[in-house]
């Protein structure tokens, strides 16, 4: 159990980085000299060791310091990317990851393969810095894993021996009934507190609001604990609070990054580590003349330091000298400047789910009050609600798109695979990516990429000739796998394609023989054959190998699919290859509906999907009524009643002569094909918030999920794609598992 | 809660005296802060006698830090009278002892 | 003057505990079988920490805190929730309706105290 916070941002930060560098090492391979890539590399693996250092995972800051400096020697041109490096590196950021990895699991010890994979990458990445002078090389030499070395040997430390605390307390802290009083006096029994700031930063006395908490601290701590103790002090604010921990050594840089990190201006925040003995005179100097060689200034002014004040320097003003105030200014535009560039917040993504939820409640009561207003007849509250039904709509949209992802990132882990599997295979493969920036709902994106990592390792495995196959056939020797995505209403569109030897028409059938899926001599269109491989059971490697893994089969990724509403498309030519589309929704949350009425119950058509709508008489010739056909301007459609499929007893259709109802037809499209649906009454466009089926509708073909009206009454929705695909497949719907909704609707 | 305003207040000396008495914490911070606030305004010079608040926060600590300001083109004084344990345990914990000029010893 | 503690759990053993453990270490404690019963024992008292459980029958730990919230004599008061391992994400529900700190439980007396010495006013 790990209830800290800051672990787990870690833990999603640091897997964010390992991907992007394991991203930008496949890149660097195509393109050595990309400087951008370099230095996106050595961003990375310096933030990893950055933050792991605030948890004080040692094993991982030491091993990160390792990579980085020969990453820092790449960037500075003193090292090439070439030969074995940019595998070394994979292979580091891999055990990087393991590290990590471990670190969060709390294991206290290394096991052996590890300890032994460090020392031997230690090794391999030390040769890159071999020609170093010789004392440097030895300052940052790698110490083995196992016996972890003070920082204060790897790095020049500051004398300071103690914890450095900075604390910033937020606003509400005395409301929720925290008080920094309790955290201090507590903090006593961690260790001695050498030295306590109070910082305030309370506004004007009219403006003060009193139950507001306005404090700070600087800390200097003697303690034997270690940094996770010390965190859990203040476990309880630790969401409202700023909290920087700094180790007893620490580098000066480390306190530089600090000094930049805290909210006050620089020189003052310098002076009260100076004042308050964390940092000597001489050590903030350091950190001045660094800031003033990045901007570049003349390295002088930083001796021009002021003398340090008998005042604790708790208000500012203290600092007089204009000229480090300058310094620190100039600094601090280049600092703002940088943060304009990545003004990113992190939100949970539970926090964005119960959003999105609330959201979903505000368009129906929206929906409703829409429909209140237009039925009570008054213009103004009518134009009103208008107005608000706009906002909501933008609301939703902006809800929805906060979750939105791009596809790119899921594409991108291919990259190693595709990479590993050339290597394994000896086959040349090529991996192309194009439509990475075609967003969709980050809960889609997180499911789909175990069904996409089986279709593609399929695609390697099952697809992909060997070079001597494809020279024989006069094809290029090197593969092209190529992963697309695109937007097609209201939905996202995945292709897989490759160029490889396509579905073997043969071995599908022997296979599926061999599996007793189908008979002997049974006849089979291409579609259906393609389908096959669908079928549960069905596998054609001739052994399990360990691309596409054992058990799983394309069943089990049609289901996973079908789970998240869209559906699979195979498209194959024997011998130039395969290309598998998958069309999936944008959203799990929230569709625009076209709410109709059959008998008595209400119904929505997903709204993208409707092509049109006309009266049925118009179009019901008589030729064609009973083939369950309609001719629509020349062009022939399956049609199916709403009513039948669902049972539900239209009291006008056919038979009543008393009041014959006036039954329209709602035409859809889905993936290029058309069909009807034939319902009593229209009811216009609706926002329809989905939710899940029970189990009590887990065989009902037809319906995707349930929704509730303004009204409070239940709509189902209708799932074209299902029917579409029945009624284009055998011209007439199968009635396959009725269910009477007035029966399950108690 | 009770503020008064004691013998010696004057706004030709700027020299403003309050005895306070009750609790200084979140739950009067508020009400505190609304008589407080004009008392700063009118006054340069603060002698705040506590002989008469039982337990203090860190509110508490803030609206006495309200008082002292000589920033900001302020030039406010203040000066705490007969402190009790419990409020000089809380400055002594934020290190705030040397902050105020606090005279004469707790009552207990 | 010592502190006191108000402590809501529907277990009497879990009161007992809490209770022995608080008073050992000089708190004052009262205690409350619920959450209904609880606020009834918020008349006046000044308490200067509530520990809640909360799974309790009449009013739970979360709509308890939320009256809590309302009461101005006790709004600010800090709530720390006792939660099991299999309630991690109580936490989380317990902090938006304004109890900030948590327990898990199983807990022994020092882990108890440690808690509520980062909550409770020197």
């Amino acid at each position: 159990m790990n209830l800290d916070a800051g672990l787990q941002a870690f833990s999603e930060e640091s897997r964010e980085l390992l991907q992007s560098m394991e991203d930008t090492l496949l890149q660097l391979e195509a393109k050595p000299d990309d400087d951008d890539l370099i230095n996106g590399l050595f961003r990375a693996v310096h933030t990893v060791k950055g933050s792991a250092g605030l948890f004080g995972f040692d094993r991982v800051v030491e091993f990160a310091h390792l990579a980085e400096s020969v990453m820092g020697r790449v960037r500075d041109h003193q090292v090439a990317v070439a030969n074995d490096l940019p595998s070394l590196l994979l292979e580091s950021r891999d055990h990087l990851g393991l590290l990590i990895e471990q670190a969060l699991d709390g294991k206290p010890d290394p096991d052996e393969d590890s300890i032994r994979t460090g020392k031997a990458l230690s090794a391999r990445l030390q040769r890159h810095l071999s020609d170093r002078p010789a004392g440097e090389a030895q300052s940052r030499s790698i110490p083995a894993p196992t016996a972890p070395v003070l920082p204060a040997r790897r790095e020049a430390g500051v004398e300071n021996r103690c914890w450095h605390i900075s604390l910033r307390f937020g606003t509400e802290v005395l409301r929720n009934g925290m008080d920094p009083l309790s955290f201090i006096r507590y903090l006593n029994t961690a260790g001695e507190i050498v030295n306590l700031t109070t910082l305030e930063a309370m506004p004007d006395p009219a403006e003060m609001d009193a139950e507001s908490c306005y404090l700070g601290f600087e800390i200097d701590l003697n303690s034997a604990a270690d940094k996770e103790a010390i965190a859990s002090v203040f476990e309880f604010v630790q969401d409202d609070c700023l909290i920087h921990i700094l180790p007893p050594n620490s580098p000066i840089a480390s306190y530089g990054e600090l000094i930049e990190a805290l909210p006050e201006e620089n020189a003052r925040i310098g002076e009260i580590l100076r004042a308050g003995g964390a940092l000597t005179e001489s050590e903030f100097g350091t950190i001045l003349a660094g800031w003033e060689k990045r901007l570049g200034g003349a390295g002088g002014e930083a001796e021009s330091m002021p003398e340090p004040s008998g005042d604790a320097g708790i208000r500012p003003g203290v600092v007089e000298p204009s000229i480090v105030n300058a310094g620190a200014d100039k600094y601090k535009k280049v600092k703002e400047h940088k943060e304009e560039e990545n003004q990113v917040v992190r939100v949970s993504a539970a926090k964005l789910e119960d959003l999105v939820n609330l959201v979903g409640e505000l368009v129906i009561s929206g929906a409703n009050t829409n429909l209140l207003a237009r039925r009570s007849g008054g213009r103004r509250l009518a134009d009103a609600t208008e107005t608000l039904a706009g906002l909501v709509e933008n609301i939703r949209d902006t809800a929805l798109s906060l979750r939105m992802v791009e596809i790119g990132t899921t594409f991108n882990r291919f990259r190693r695979v595709v990479r590993e599997v050339s290597r394994e295979l000896g086959k040349e493969i090529d991996l192309v990516i194009s439509g990475g920036d075609t967003g969709l709902d980050k809960t889609v994106a997180d499911k789909i990429g175990d069904p996409l990592m089986h279709l593609v390792r399929n695609a390697l495995d099952h697809g992909i000739e060997t070079p001597a196959e494809r020279e024989s056939a006069g094809k290029p020797l090197t593969e092209t796998l190529h992963l697309n995505a695109y937007h097609d209403s209201g939905s996202i569109v995945i292709e897989i394609c490759d160029d490889g030897r396509g579905l073997v028409r043969e071995k599908i059938l022997a296979k599926a023989l061999e599996k007793q899926l189908i008979k002997e001599n049974q006849s089979l269109t291409d579609s259906e054959i393609q389908r096959l491989i669908f079928e549960p059971g069905f596998s054609t490697a001739e052994q399990a190998t360990n691309l596409s893994g054992r058990g799983v089969g394309m069943d089990v990724v049609l289901r996973n699919i079908a789970a998240l509403r869209g559906r699979i498309d195979v498209e194959s030519t024997p011998g130039e290859g395969a290309k598998i589309s998958i069309r999936l929704p944008l959203t799990l949350a929230i569709i625009d509906g076209f709410l109709v009425q059959v008998g008595k119950s209400s119904y929505v058509i997903p709204l993208d999907l409707v092509d049109e709508c006309v009266e049925f008489s118009e179009v019901a010739s008589e030729s064609y009524q009973d083939s369950q056909h309609i001719n629509l301007r020349g062009e022939i459609l399956p049609y199916i009643r709403l009513g039948e499929v669902f049972k539900c007893h239209t009291p006008g259709a056919r038979d009543s002569q008393s009041q014959k109802v006036r039954e329209n037809i709602v035409v859809t499209r889905y993936a290029g094909q058309k069909a009807g649906l034939v319902v009593d009454e229209l009811l216009g466009e609706h926002q329809t918030v989905i939710k899940p089926l029970g189990t009590i509708f887990k065989n009902v073909k037809g319906l995707s999920g349930a929704t509730i009206l303004g009204s409070g009454e239940v709509a189902m929705i209708v799932d074209v794609p299902g029917l579409v695909s029945r009624v284009s497949e055998s011209g007439c719907p199968q009635r396959t598992n009725p269910v009477n909704l007035e029966e399950v609707r108690h | 809660m009770k503020i008064t305003k004691q013998k010696g207040t004057s706004k030709s000396t700027g020299l403003c005296r309050l005895q306070i008495e009750g609790d200084m914490t979140i739950y009067q911070a508020a009400e505190m802060m609304e008589k407080f606030v004009p008392c700063w305004n009118d006054y340069r010079e603060f002698e705040l006698n506590l002989s008469g608040v039982g337990e203090m926060d860190s509110a508490g600590v803030q609206l006495l830090l309200m008082f002292d300001r000589k920033s900001e083109g302020y030039d406010k004084k203040v000066r705490l009278l007969e402190i009790r344990e419990a409020v000089s345990e809380v400055l002594n914990l934020y290190r705030l002892g040397q902050r105020f000029d606090i005279q004469t010893s707790p009552r207990q | 003057m010592s502190k006191t503690i108000l402590i809501v759990d529907d277990s009497a053993s879990v009161r007992t505990v809490v209770a022995t453990a608080l008073k050992g270490a000089g708190y004052s404690v009262v205690d409350a079988c619920d959450g209904r019963d609880a606020l009834s024992k918020l008349n006046g008292t000044k308490v200067h920490l509530i520990i809640s459980d909360f799974n309790m029958p009449n009013m739970d730990g979360i709509a308890f805190v939320k009256e809590v919230k309302k009461l101005p004599n006790y709004k600010f008061t800090p709530i720390c929730m006792l939660t099991t391992e299999s309630e991690q994400s109580k936490i989380q529900e317990g902090k938006d309706a304004g109890a900030k700190a948590w327990i898990v439980k199983p807990f022994q007396p020092p882990k108890l105290l440690a808690a509520v010495e980062k909550l409770v006013l020197p």
